[in-house]
């Protein structure tokens, strides 16, 4: 068994995964930590904007907007089913 | 029982994250009727209010809405800079029942810094009904500090959060701090610098010492303290501040765990379903368009009614104070004064502006409540990326629409400190309520009235969302200029949240709105629209010679009017109606007919007639429309630039921006209808 790894940006509406690396840009980092985004935190992409971008992601209980320049740089695995 | 201790006031500070009911629990307790919503950062000022309890006196501050104490953004900063400086005798933290987790983060943040609290588990209705189940008892436990479930819109637990609050204040409630181990290494850090800290009380060092870790910023250390975080800084290559922040999102995780179990696992089902449609590609932004469409067809048509009554209410009420004037032998040029001069102008004032506003700002609340604008913004997102801006600044033009001292007050909901300066300085392109009606008269007049007659209304639509889309344009374009030079907006981050669907309190919000509305158009009339009428009617009844002072003033501005396709009695309308846009067609008019009253034209045809025999064409008409587009905004506007970005340079900006633009725009339509016309 082999972890996928990709940047949350590709993950498809209605698919899960594990963060497992959050981005280097500090200020970034730390707005996503504080919104309960860290290392091991489940995360699944509910729906896009008609535009496609920004994706709304659901995680510890809310629903999140968040732009693809952004979810680029945050690095998941695949859910494992 | 140490009743002794019971002081006469109190102060509690009320903490919490954007969405969580906050405001709705401010009002519950003081009664004060702070405006809620269903959005991000509706508190930045600390709102103040107060409640009495057992003979107390409790002084309640509202903090903004926040999801950390970090004091990345202004909210953060606020908020901390209140806990830190406030001496407060008990913070209560408002949760979100529905998502504890995300919610708890904070609370630990303040429970780090006074365990002097309370905390209020809001929403515990909505938490119910997706069968989320809360131990109460078992989450105080783990803070340490009495738990409260309240559902603050049905008035649920405020009599316990009051009780509890009265208890933990005076000190019969003893609460305490739950010391939470970090992983050994952190430990250790934080041990270097608690040995560094060597004024501070022993209890204090620990918390202390882990807010210096996680770097809080606009702090000056002493050398020591600078030593000690070297020391930290070489253990590891700086990653002290995520080791804190991680551990805590572990440490909120597991108190969850202990305290919170969900028996739905599909959560928001419901919410999923709207969202599908309310966001999609196809019918996303058609819905939305619609439903703008609706209120601002319901706000302009159906503010002709009240309007009309109340301009023949003022009128029926002025003549009475002509007669009351007379009786009492007012003298002649007092009498015109107040009754021409100052009430002409305040009946004008509120009857244009008060019917549209207290339309169209209740349904605009009643969006929000629903949790439906911070979709809006989730649409328009990536037009406004484009621009150099992010969603949110469509919501604050939309509102703009409306009244642009609200929407620039509105502002506050945009976390960057650019974006939010470049959604202020532009909001006055959208046209309010003040300026609609001179839109809508100069189109029906000079353009819908070429169609037959059928079709005229429909033509005058049509007409006017093209001025809507012209606006929006210019105002995304401005954006894209300002975001790429003054004000320079780095990186394209944007989070937002987009809370859950609630059903509004309608009825609750339409009186709440339209008694806002109607104080803040009165409040407006008098202070501003008074003085204004005076100055005006002076202006207009001051003779210089054989002319009076205004004849002068249109006479000089003529020549430079005629440059920009107006003329001078147009421009000096735009000038004296600064106090208030809905008085500049008014204002022209008196200027014309120098009959030294502002004057209310009777029907359309009569205006047309009017301005025709005044020199008016159809460039007159379309440049006329370019400045009441783009041009300064009005006083209250420019006075609110300056409270919200708290500097008089963006307020002249923000008078300039809008002029010139309109100025160049007018002497190019004009120059173009020479040539080509």
């Amino acid at each position: 068994m082999q972890n996928n790894y990709f940047s949350l940006s590709e993950l498809p509406v209605g698919g899960c995964g594990i963060i497992s690396r959050l981005p280097f840009d500090d200020k970034l980092k730390n707005r996503l930590m504080n919104l309960g985004l860290i290392c091991g935190t489940r995360i699944e992409a509910v729906c896009k904007s008609p535009s496609g971008n920004p994706c709304a992601y659901s995680f510890r209980g809310t629903l999140m907007a968040i732009r693809k320049s952004d979810t680029d740089k945050i690095i998941i695995t695949d859910y494992g089913e | 029982m140490s009743d002794n201790n019971i002081k006469s006031e109190y102060t509690v500070l009320l903490a919490g994250n954007p969405n969580v009911g906050k405001s709705t629990v401010f009002n519950a307790l003081t009664g004060m009727k702070q405006h809620t919503g269903n959005w991000a950062g509706k508190t930045v000022s600390t709102a103040e209010g107060s409640y009495k309890y057992n003979s107390s006196h409790f002084r309640l501050l509202d903090l903004p809405g926040t999801y950390s104490l970090n004091a990345s953004s202004p909210d953060e900063k606020a908020a901390l800079n209140a806990i830190e400086t406030v001496e407060y005798d008990c913070i209560a933290v408002v949760i979100d029942a529905t998502s504890i987790e995300r919610n708890l983060n904070l609370v630990l943040q303040i429970l780090q810094i006074t365990n002097k609290a309370v905390v209020c588990v809001n929403l515990a209705d909505e938490a119910e009904k997706q069968h989320i189940d809360i131990d109460y008892d078992e989450l105080s436990l783990q803070l340490g500090v009495p738990v409260v479930r309240t559902a603050a819109r049905k008035k649920l637990g405020l009599k316990q959060l009051i009780e509890e609050i009265s208890n933990v204040a005076s000190g019969r409630t003893k609460t305490y701090t739950v010391t939470r181990k970090y992983d050994d290494k952190t430990e250790n850090e934080i041990k270097i610098i608690c040995d560094a800290l060597s004024d501070i009380p022993d209890s204090k060092k620990r918390q202390t010492a882990i807010h210096i870790l996680e770097r809080k910023q606009d702090i000056t250390y002493d050398e020591k303290i600078r030593n000690a975080l070297l020391k930290v800084s070489e253990l590891n290559g700086g990653e002290t501040s995520d080791i804190i922040a991680k551990a805590r999102v572990g440490q909120c995780e597991e108190i969850y765990k202990l305290c919170v179990n969900r028996k739905n696992g599909e959560y928001r089902s419901r919410d999923r379903k709207i969202d599908k449609v309310l966001t999609s590609r196809i019918f996303g932004i058609p819905v939305m368009l619609l439903l703008f469409g609706v209120i601002f067809y319901i706000t302009i048509v159906g503010a002709n009614y009240p309007s009309e009554w109340l301009s023949s209410l003022f009128s029926f009420i002025g003549e009475k104070l002509t007669l009351f004037a007379d009786n009492i032998g007012t003298p002649l040029w007092l009498k015109n004064l107040l009754i021409d001069g100052v009430y002409t102008t305040l009946s004008n004032v509120v009857s244009v502006m008060l019917p549209p506003m207290a339309i169209f700002f209740p349904l605009f609340t009643i969006l929000e409540d629903l949790g439906y604008l911070p979709r809006v913004a989730f649409n328009l997102d990536s037009v406004f990326c484009r621009a150099g801006t992010n969603g949110k600044q469509g919501l604050t033009m939309l509102m703009g629409f409306g009244c642009n001292a609200c929407g620039v007050t509105g502002c506050r909901i945009i976390d960057g400190e650019n974006e939010r300066k470049i959604a202020v300085l532009t909001n006055n392109f959208s046209p309010c309520n003040g300026r609609f009606p001179t839109l809508i008269a100069i189109i029906s007049m000079f353009f819908a009235g070429i169609f037959p007659i059928a079709v005229q209304s429909a033509v005058s639509a049509f007409i006017l969302v093209g001025i809507i889309l012209v606006s929006i344009l210019v105002s995304l374009l401005v954006s894209f200029i300002l975001s790429k030079t003054i004000l320079k907006v780095s990186g394209k981050s944007f989070i937002m949240e987009l809370p859950p669907y609630r059903v509004p309190q309608i009825g609750k919000t339409i009186v709440r709105s339209l008694l806002d509305r109607t104080v803040f158009v009165l409040g407006r009339a008098v202070l501003v629209a008074v003085p204004a009428g005076a100055v005006i009617w002076l202006l207009a009844n001051i003779h210089a010679g054989s002319e009076t002072i205004i004849s002068y003033i249109t006479a000089f501005l003529d020549p430079f009017a005629k440059i920009m396709g107006l003329d001078g009695a147009i421009l000096t309308g735009f000038i004296l109606g600064f106090p208030a846009n809905e008085i500049v067609l008014p204002t022209t008019l008196m200027i014309y007919l120098s009959n030294g009253t502002m004057t209310d034209y009777g029907s359309l045809t009569q205006l047309h007639d009017i301005l025709i025999s005044n020199g008016w064409t159809i460039k007159t008409a379309v440049c006329t429309l370019i400045f009441t587009l783009m041009h300064f905004p009005c006083s209250t506007t420019c006075i609110t630039v300056k409270k919200e970005t708290g500097s008089i340079k963006w307020a002249i900006l923000s008078f300039i921006l809008p002029t010139v633009c309109g100025i160049i725009c007018c002497i190019a339509a004009n120059l173009i209808f020479d040539i080509f016309l």
